[in-house]
């Protein structure tokens, strides 16, 4: 029997369990008894008393109090009643019941239903204000102190979930609140809006703004209005009871499930994939509401998939295809639109062959919306050109990968990055690129003893929480990694077992090694050897290890070897293929995993089986009767350069902004300009679209059903939450009108069975089905026939013939750097607020407010040494271009190396000023080495770039939990467990 | 912004093709054929619609079955049967009064909701119009008849009942 699993008597009936706290294993058991301050993902806070139950005789809060064995339990004796009311009265006192006018009456208000259950008909204490104002200064939500019942969830969430370390509760006030930093309003605090308090409220006390006054069929009135009937039936509730008033608020309830619906789907910015409900009313979106059972994410998410919806109902979204006439567009019908572009594709191919075209697939888009496109070009125009955007960000890492362990995903599940007992991070500023797997990290470093090791250019929060903070000089982290590699070795420290049992060509490996001593990494690196060598000690000193990177890595031209030597390390120490391990790449756009998965790759067919592998192309020739080309295609950056040697005639593009993320944004325009013929498919007019032929819009995640694939390569379902907008369309339905209007017979009527197809003919795909994939269910590639999934790779093999992984030795080219004339090193990649250029994020006023324009970040070194203020214009300008904008003094940046955020609401964006230097194998651009020089605009005002109210200016007040003690210090609380206040 | 020219580069967009009938060419049309009724008849909908009544009304109908047994579930509450009672017992008590008593409180709060209306033009009778006319010292007088009456009813039967094991 498992040792775990423990018997209770629960109301004279026994009940076996593997729960540790009695609530828990109530609730698994379908006992429910009242619990306000308990959610699942929050753990037990204690706050509250409603959970009370006695214990062996014993009164005893049934969220804290740990399951032993032989235990009775008594929920249901009229005393345990009457304490669990007393508790929830003591609540009342703090929270104005006005169920039906109160946007949280949606059937799953924790006290409404409380209160209900318990069938409490008269307050024993009534509800009294609290003299502190509503607080609506931020732009996504409100906190109202008066409906604040002080249960600390939002606490626990913020403290120890998001780990933001913004709010706590006052306990020492007279009347106790919930504060942000030292009190001060919302928008002045370290609150970054990532909504997980809002989203954790049992109450109304927390609301999105988007629900105001929309949620109930009551809610809208006027305020004062409202105020009379609340008063209203405040004065009827003691002469006519609770009860009544209750039930016309059930019934306002059960009612608004007509008007609201709630949609399960996935967020559309980073690679996290945090998945959630969307609450909508018409095209109005209430809230965005994540669900324990989100399997990514749980509660969490982050400013952008919690409040960047806007765009999705901006009035400039496109609704007609549009044809370009002279100086302008003009709309069209679909109908004219797809022979237009059916023909403008087959004249090129025509004249020129199906190799003149490059089809760029979206990395926003479905996998059902890659595979077709790669098949529109494959299958109708018979070549490999056909790409996505992981080529401008994840391509390097995925190269790493196929080198060393065979499949270009990570290598494990973000529960495996919260149960490591390290965590490297390098080149990737988590708490901003991904900051729902930066949540992770943060509690288990907070909490767990989980250690950190962060290399990178910038103090950013990571850094700022690292154990160890290496700052290499920039492009040098293969030189560390591989000191400490060969460092371990020398010490005797490698995983010998692993390597002689799991791996092949060590002995080479280890030689390749031989430059990279300690002494030479310091030199090149700036890292001092002491340093280095505590990193390999601390690596170690642990039994399980995962190494997350992005961009900071791969936009190099030494991308792909940097990510090769951090999964060679990975395979020195042995940490594959165990919990708590592994190799991750992080993914940047919500489906740039999925878009190479499903084959939008020159040289992959979909499942990454190679366009070379006979045995493979044919299956996919027979299946579509085709001629593949056995060679690969032009990938989505060199395609500049075949335009410019005439190899590339036409593109088609969906949903990519080229023009402003590509590298080198003039090159590319003057390029896109010789296209004898171009088709963008977006749902905006993109600066990409403002030089096409033919403009397609298209349907926006929230408007078509399909599946994305997130970092951890978990394949989740979007449902249609709305109907698109005017007569924009799904991109799946585009291109198969292109495709059938040169002929072809395809006749997917639902994206299921699309999915179909690509199981079919892909391995790794094999049992991915539609249905295994209902509501909030997700699989991880590979998935076997049976459907068994793997969220952890390589536990027994990993993916080669031999089943063995692969050293892989490298050498070291050092990348651009600063010379004399452009003496400044310009860094450059996101912020939390924006996704990308900010095509979307900045359509939402909110977002727009914390963030409003680009800037570029200068140490108070340089600042000084050219007298620069914060707020100064500059012009930066590279060999490639020059641009101007703000000056933003910070200390997350020293010496002469500067960053600047890739979002621009304007026409100045970085890419202005990148090269068109690239990794030699992955063509990925080396966004990164970017030498400048910097000259200040004389007269020209300051203006500081970040507004006042950005987070990054708040003082977050760490602490664990809520300080639940306080509250049971305080003279007015009378203890109701048995021993006394805890 | 520096760097190139971009004389391809285009955004003015021209509206080749009137897709789409606006709602006042709708009216309008609708208003010529079948004239001054048809346009009482939209103006009601729009008051309806404006007031939310209509919303209500429709969610009632799409979701009838959930309001139905929530109210049913709430009703055949044990806990419920006192509020049950009440109402019934007020119902009684008003059928059992002068018909001239009823028909004069029913006037008054007519008169009362029209007044409303006339002060609040455009606005619909809301509950907001309700409790002022309850508050009202002559129809609260009436009221508190009632209320006390349920009140008699609330203290007959005591408290609710709990499951014991
Ligand atoms: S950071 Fe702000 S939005 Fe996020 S949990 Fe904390 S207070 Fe709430
Ligand atoms: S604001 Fe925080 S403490 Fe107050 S009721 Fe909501 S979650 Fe609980
Ligand atoms: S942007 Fe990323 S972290 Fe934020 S909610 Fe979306 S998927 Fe989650
Ligand atoms: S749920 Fe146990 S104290 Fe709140």
């Amino acid at each position: 029997m498992n040792d775990s699993l423990k018997t209770l008597m629960v109301n004279g009936t026994r009940l076996t369990t593997e729960r540790t706290t009695i609530l828990e294993a109530l609730i698994d058991s379908g006992i429910d008894i009242p619990h306000i301050c308990f959610q699942p993902n929050l753990g037990a806070i204690g706050s509250c008393d409603t959970c009370l139950v006695k214990v062996d005789g014993r009164v005893a809060r049934s969220c804290t109090e740990p399951v032993k064995g032989e235990m009775i339990i008594d929920t249901r004796s009229r005393d345990v009643i009457d304490l669990q009311i007393e508790a929830t009265n003591r609540i009342l006192h703090n929270h104005d019941m006005y169920c039906t006018v109160c946007e949280n009456n949606n059937g799953d208000c924790a006290l409404h239903n409380t209160v209900h259950d318990l069938g409490i008909d008269q307050q024993k204490y009534p509800f009294e204000p609290k003299p502190y104002p509503v607080d609506d200064s931020n732009p996504f939500y409100v906190y109202d102190p008066n409906q604040c019942i002080l249960c600390g969830r939002c606490v626990e969430a913020c403290q120890d979930v998001e780990v933001n370390e913004t709010l706590s509760i006052d306990w020492t006030l007279d009347r106790p609140r919930v504060v942000w930093d030292n009190n001060v309003p919302i928008n002045d605090s370290s609150c970054v809006s990532c909504g997980h308090c809002v989203t954790v409220c049992p109450v109304n006390a927390l609301m999105e703004k988007t629900m105001i006054g929309k949620a109930g069929f009551f809610t809208g009135i006027r305020e004062k209005t409202k105020k009379r009937m609340i008063d209203l039936v405040k004065d009827l509730e003691p002469t006519v009871g609770m009860k009544p008033v209750m039930a016309i608020s059930n019934v306002e309830s059960a009612m608004r499930k007509s008007q609201i619906r709630k949609t399960k789907t996935v967020c559309t910015y980073c690679g996290v994939g945090c998945s959630f409900e969307i609450w909508t009313k018409g095209r109005d979106i209430l809230k965005v509401q994540p669900m324990p059972e989100s399997p990514a994410n749980g509660i969490s998410t982050c400013i952008k998939g919690k409040f960047g919806w806007d765009f999705v109902n901006s009035s400039d979204r496109l609704t007609k295809p549009l044809i370009r006439e002279g100086d302008h567009f003009r709309t069209a019908s679909w109908d004219e639109a797809i022979k237009a572009v059916a023909n403008g594709l087959s004249n090129v191919k025509e004249k020129y062959g199906g190799d003149a075209i490059e089809f760029i697939a979206s990395s926003k888009g479905t996998n059902e919306e890659s595979f077709l496109m790669q098949k529109l070009s494959r299958q109708v125009f018979g070549t490999n050109n056909v790409d996505n955007s992981s080529r401008f960000c994840q391509a390097p890492a995925t190269t790493g990968l196929w080198r060393t362990v065979g499949y270009g995903g990570d290598s494990g599940s973000i529960s495996d990055i919260y149960r490591s007992d390290l965590i490297i991070a390098v080149g990737t500023n988590t708490a901003e690129s991904h900051p729902v797997i930066a949540t992770r990290v943060k509690r288990a470093h907070k909490l767990n003893h989980q250690k950190l090791i962060v290399s990178d250019l910038r103090k950013h929060e990571m850094a700022e929480r690292a154990d160890i903070f290496l700052h290499p000089n920039p492009g040098t982290d293969l030189v560390w990694l591989s000191a400490v590699t060969k460092y371990i070795i020398d010490q005797g420290w490698e995983d010998k077992k692993f390597i002689a049992g799991r791996t092949t060509d060590f002995e080479n490996y280890r030689k390749s090694l031989e430059p990279f001593t300690l002494d030479y990494a310091e030199r090149v690196t700036g890292i001092g050897k002491d340093t280095l060598v505590s990193v390999a000690e601390t690596i170690h000193g642990v039994s399980s290890m995962c190494i997350l990177w992005a961009m900071g890595v791969t936009q190099h031209q030494a991308g792909s070897d940097t990510s090769t030597s951090i999964s060679n390390l990975l395979l020195v120490t042995g940490n594959y293929g165990r919990p708590g391990t592994g190799a991750y790449p992080l993914r940047g756009h919500n489906n740039v995993q999925g878009a190479s998965d499903f084959g939008a790759m020159n040289a992959y067919l979909p499942g990454y089986q190679k366009v070379s592998d006979d045995n493979a192309r044919r299956r996919f020739e027979e299946e579509w009767k085709c001629k593949i080309p056995a060679s690969p295609g032009v990938d989505n950056n060199t395609c500049i350069e075949g335009i410019a040697n005439g190899k590339i005639r036409s593109m088609y593009i969906i949903g990519e902004e080229l023009v402003t993320t590509g590298s080198s944004t003039n090159y590319i325009r003057e390029m896109l300009d010789k296209l004898d013929f171009l088709v963008v498919q977006d749902a905006f007019l993109s600066e990409t679209a403002k030089h096409a032929d033919i403009v397609l819009p298209a349907a926006v995640s929230l408007e078509k059903e399909g599946t994305f694939t997130n970092t951890e390569r978990r394949i989740q379902r979007i449902y249609k939450v709305m109907d698109p907008v005017g007569n924009a369309k799904a991109d799946w339905e585009i291109i198969q009108m292109v495709a059938k209007q040169l002929g072809y017979d395809w006749n997917y009527r639902h994206p299921s069975e699309i999915m179909q197809e690509a199981a079919r003919l892909s391995p790794i795909f094999a049992g991915v089905s539609y249905d295994k994939l209902v509501g909030f269910s997700s699989q991880q590639w590979p998935v076997d026939q049976d459907g068994r999934d793997a969220p952890l790779l390589y536990e027994s093999e990993f993916h080669f013939p031999d089943g063995k992984a692969r050293f892989y030795p490298l050498e070291y080219h050092p990348p651009l750097v600063v010379d004399s004339e452009y003496d400044l090193h310009l860094n450059n990649g996101r912020l939390l607020e924006h996704f990308h250029e900010g095509n979307e994020t900045y359509r939402s006023p909110g977002i727009r407010e914390k963030v409003p324009n680009t800037f570029v970040e200068i140490s108070p070194e340089l600042a000084k040494e050219r007298l620069i203020e914060n707020g100064d214009e500059v012009r930066l300008t590279s060999r490639w271009g020059h641009l101007k904008t703000r000056v933003l003094v910070t200390e997350r940046v020293t010496g002469r190396e500067m960053y600047m955020p890739m979002n621009d609401p304007g026409e100045e964006g970085i890419n202005i000023l990148t090269s068109r230097l690239m990794d030699p194998t992955a063509h990925t651009p080396a966004y990164k080495e970017l030498p400048v020089k910097m000259e200040k605009i004389a007269g020209v005002k300051p203006h500081i770039p970040l507004p006042i109210t950005n987070p990054r200016y708040g003082h977050p007040r760490p602490q664990v939990g809520v300080k639940i003690e306080e509250k049971w210090k305080r003279k007015d609380y009378q203890p109701m467990v048995s021993d006394g206040g805890n | 912004m520096g760097g190139t020219e971009m004389s391809e580069s285009i955004s003015r967009v021209i509206e080749e093709e009137k897709s789409t009938v606006t709602s006042s060419d709708a009216m309008e049309f609708m208003s010529g054929k079948y004239g001054r009724s048809m346009i009482e008849l939209m103006q009601v909908v729009k008051a309806l619609s404006d007031s939310g009544i209509l919303s209500i009304a429709s969610s009632l109908l799409e979701n009838y079955q959930d309001a139905l047994s929530t109210i049913t579930e709430e009703l055949s509450d044990g806990r419920m049967e006192n509020f049950i009672r009440n109402v019934s017992a007020v119902y009684t008590l008003l059928s059992r009064l002068p018909p001239e008593m009823v028909s004069s409180f029913m006037e008054n709060a007519a008169d009362e909701m029209t007044k409303g209306n006339r002060e609040h033009p455009g606005k619909p009778m809301g509950l907001l119009s309700l409790n002022s006319l309850i508050k009202d010292p002559d129809v609260s007088s009436g009221m508190r008849i009632l209320i006390g009456t349920m009140k008699g009813f609330t203290r007959k039967t005591g408290d609710h009942k709990h499951d014991q094991d």
